[in-house]
């Protein structure tokens, strides 16, 4: 016999028409499910080496989203704070505006100071009393807490409430200017908690109910904090322990605690009422860069928001790219596959019938 | 000579005929038989002029015999692997899967993020809680997962040496019967058959290289060359469990090993590649990625003493370093931050170690967890992921790779399947049988047979008139 002649054999034949239509059925189920879903059947084999992308770019893309619900949260608490503030410095300054004509010597409005500056703690107390989704806003990090005593309000460790504290500095009244001013100075003392003599009497003490503004070993308390963003901290704590806020209660409570009106000697009058209106004075100005600073921070946080909304975007967006099925492509394959699988039949059913067989 | 030498030649045509016929018949009966080689009749001329036939021969291209059964191992030892790993591959999850090793880790440092912003919210403590013991059990799930494929590694090594002893014994039975068979007839045809059959089975777990002799009988050695089997003797393989050999007699023949003449594909390879190298290497990175969990939240709690405990466990007990082997399958949340188990829940955001409750808004110490989150991590650069990464990029990095070992042997598997087809096909299309050309063949037997009686007939008409003429 010259030349080579190749045969196939029969069962190798029928073996090979199973195994390819099989093959070609098992491709069109899984570019059916993937257009059904829009989504790549086994994305890691699909993607090879970039599924370590896909799983780093979802853990990305939760944190992210978990910052803006946060950061939207913090947002409205900083809302609601910056609207206190504002509060706070409108009584503050009603207050100021009619004790400022009285600072040197008493006037006619001066017999009404003492209800009017009564009323104005109260007020005050209220608005620094503010919580937030059950938590109090100036407390600092005791936030559990309700953070300011009323002025009647008997604190339960010392045994004082805040008019007692102002009744025992004052006493039966002033003599002169220098023990006005001796007594006002204690006041600057207590206000400032810096009192050692008489510890109980200090502000953190009775007349405040939240975080001291600094630990026993002298180091700052912690304030109020918040991560906006990967390793970035803002440190939002506003207290009503803070210098601006007593300064305000101190001049407050110097006028609530007398009727300055009855201070029979001048220079005493005097001491004393230019003391509380000058804290007044400084109180406000305190405020306004509390609020400043806190505005700069909104803005801030604000911009942050914005940013990692568009972040998110880009996340998902690449996401979508990398675990996503062009159905367009897909259903061309799907036609394709089809047409392979029609033909297969057709072939099979054609080369089956071609037998030897059939002729004999 | 003469008239009764036509006869006898005439005869003898007719008896090879109905042999031919006998073979051809065969063929066509086998034809779907997985494993029969073709018959051919071998004949040669007889002494006196007629057809004598001197045997059967079976159709047989040793070389691309030999080409499947390399093929055939290489298949089976991707098969396994990628068999093996998919119990434990289902358990790594998609990339959208919540309840993944993945999806429980994102939620976790959710958790933390949610709770350092509002420390005082009970149900966000509640969360983190929830959390870490979700993280706990599922990584504790992945590690004893490797440790059931690990048994079950064992387990197939045992079975497969059992079968590879079965097969040696089986062709070394089979190599004495051929050797006692004379002649190339239809039985030692059967016989060598099943021989065949019996080392393309040993090829798929093994590895080997086949020599026949001119007795018929073969010989096998591993592809390294260790002798399997010569002639009638077979040698057998055993596996010592203890030090993880794999021996022929007290020589070592563990596959893919440098120094041993062993070998390197079937399905007993896969078996040691996963016991020694994939399965260890995927131990190590679940181990090194618990570590970095007690470490990393033993020194970022401030409210620990000196080798306390911390937020994740060693059942319980602080990070030691030379426990490092299984930790993942021991990693437990610390009891004293769950109310279940005598614990309390504001250890979450005041510290494991801490003795009394502290401010409710104090933001520190979830701020220091968050950061472990949030800073690189050093990690054991044997894990293949880096020594200084974020841990949630070595959780991504470490998944993907997992994944892809068995996806890579799937894809081997299907790749070498296909060669293995090709070859198939080529060593069916020489030893196979083909319907049509065994029925065209019935059609010259059925000639040749009619043109021989024919003969027969002449000769016997030829005789008759001789004898009527005495």
């Amino acid at each position: 016999m010259v030349g080579i002649v190749r045969a196939s054999s029969t069962y190798d034949l029928l073996a090979t028409w199973r195994s390819q239509t099989s093959d070609l059925q098992n491709q069109l189920n899984t570019v059916s499910l993937e257009v059904a879903t829009g989504l790549k059947s086994d994305v890691y084999r699909s993607l090879g080496f970039q599924s370590s992308e896909v799983l780093a770019l979802r853990m990305q893309f939760s944190r992210n989203e978990d910052y803006i619900s946060s950061n939207e949260l913090l947002a409205n608490k900083l809302d609601v704070t910056a609207l206190t503030l504002s509060g706070i410095r409108d009584i503050t300054q009603d207050f100021l505006n009619i004790a400022t004509p009285n600072a040197n010597a008493p006037t006619t409005s001066a017999s009404g100071l003492q209800a009017a500056a009564l009323a104005a703690i109260e007020q005050l107390t209220g608005q620094l009393n503010t919580t937030y989704q059950n938590t109090a806003l100036f407390a600092g990090i005791d936030s559990g807490q309700i953070p300011l005593q009323k002025w009647e309000g008997v604190d339960a460790d010392t045994g004082l409430s805040p008019s007692d504290v102002l009744a025992n500095v004052i006493g039966g009244g002033f003599a002169d200017g220098t023990d006005a001013a001796q007594k006002a100075s204690v006041l600057e003392d207590i206000f400032s908690s810096t009192d050692s003599i008489n510890p109980d009497r200090n502000f953190e003490a009775t007349f405040f109910n939240g975080s001291p503004l600094q630990q026993s070993g002298g180091a700052a308390t912690p304030r109020l904090k918040s991560q906006i963003d990967k390793n970035t901290t803002l440190s939002y704590g506003i207290q009503a322990n803070d210098p601006a806020f007593t300064d305000v209660l101190r001049g407050l409570s110097m006028i609530a605690a007398i009727d300055v009106s009855t201070i029979g000697d001048g220079e005493a009058y005097d001491a004393w009422m230019s003391n509380a209106i000058s804290a007044l004075s400084s109180g406000v100005s305190g405020l306004i860069e509390v609020e400043a600073k806190l505005g700069s921070q909104q803005q801030a946080l604000d911009e942050r928001i914005s940013a990692q909304v568009s972040l998110g975007d880009v996340f998902n967006s690449r996401i979508n790219n990398l675990e996503g099925v062009d159905l367009y492509e897909a259903s061309s394959r799907i036609l394709l596959l089809e047409t392979q699988l029609q033909a297969t039949y057709t072939v099979t059913s054609r080369l089956s019938n071609l037998s030897i067989l059939n002729f004999l | 000579m003469g008239i009764s030498t036509a006869f006898r030649n005439s005869n003898s045509g007719l008896v090879a005929t109905a042999r031919w016929a006998e073979l051809t018949a065969a063929n066509i009966a086998n034809a779907n038989r997985q494993g029969y080689v073709r018959r051919t009749l071998s004949t040669e001329s007889a002494p006196g002029g007629g057809v004598l036939v001197t045997g059967v021969t079976r159709e047989v291209n040793s070389s691309l015999d030999r080409l499947f059964r390399s093929e055939l191992a290489g298949v089976a030892r991707q098969g396994v692997i990628a068999s093996e790993l998919d119990n434990y591959s289902f358990r790594l999850g998609d990339p959208a899967d919540s309840l993944s090793i993945a999806g429980q880790f994102s939620n976790l440092y959710s958790g933390f993020g949610l709770l350092s912003n509002s420390p005082a919210d009970t149900s966000l403590q509640n969360n983190v809680l929830a959390s870490s013991l979700g993280l706990a059990k599922t990584l504790n799930d992945a590690s004893n997962t490797l440790d059931q494929t690990l048994q079950s590694v064992t387990a197939g090594i045992n079975n497969d040496v059992g079968l590879v002893n079965e097969h040696l014994n089986k062709i070394a039975q089979l190599n004495i019967q051929i050797g006692n068979e004379p002649q190339a007839n239809n039985f030692k045809a059967s016989l060598q058959d099943e021989r065949a059959l019996e080392i393309d089975a040993l090829s798929v777990l093994v590895n080997i290289n086949v020599r026949t002799s001119s007795d018929g009988k073969v010989g096998i050695t591993t592809s390294q060359g260790t002798l399997l089997l010569d002639k009638g003797t077979a040698f057998n393989v055993s596996y010592d469990t203890s030090l993880g050999h794999l021996k022929v007699g007290n020589t070592e023949i563990t596959p893919n090993k440098t120094g041993v003449r062993g070998f390197s594909q079937g399905q007993l390879a896969g078996w040691f590649d996963l016991k020694d190298d994939i399965i260890p290497q995927m131990k190590l990175q679940l181990d090194e990625f618990a570590r970095v969990l007690v470490e990393s939240f033993e020194s970022a709690d401030t409210s620990l003493s000196s080798g306390q405990a911390g937020f994740f466990t060693d059942q319980g007990a602080a990070y030691n370093p030379s426990q490092l082997e299984g930790l993942a399958g021991r990693l437990t949340v610390n009891a004293a931050v769950d109310p279940n188990r005598g614990g309390d829940i504001w250890r979450i955001r005041d510290g494991v170690g801490a003795a009394i409750e502290g401010p409710a808004g104090d933001s520190t110490q979830p701020l220091g967890f968050l950061a472990i989150f949030e800073t690189a991590q050093s990690f054991d650069p044997q894990a293949g992921q880096g020594s200084t990464v974020e841990i949630a990029d070595y959780l991504a990095g470490m998944i993907a790779d997992q994944k892809l070992v068995q996806i890579d042997a799937q894809i081997n598997a299907e790749e070498l399947g296909g060669k293995a087809q090709v070859a198939q096909s080529a060593r069916l299309g020489v030893q196979g049988v083909n319907l049509d050309s065994e029925l065209q063949q019935l059609i010259v037997i059925e000639q040749n047979y009619a043109a021989n009686a024919q003969v027969t007939q002449s000769i016997g008409q030829m005789l008759d008139a001789l004898l009527a003429a005495i």
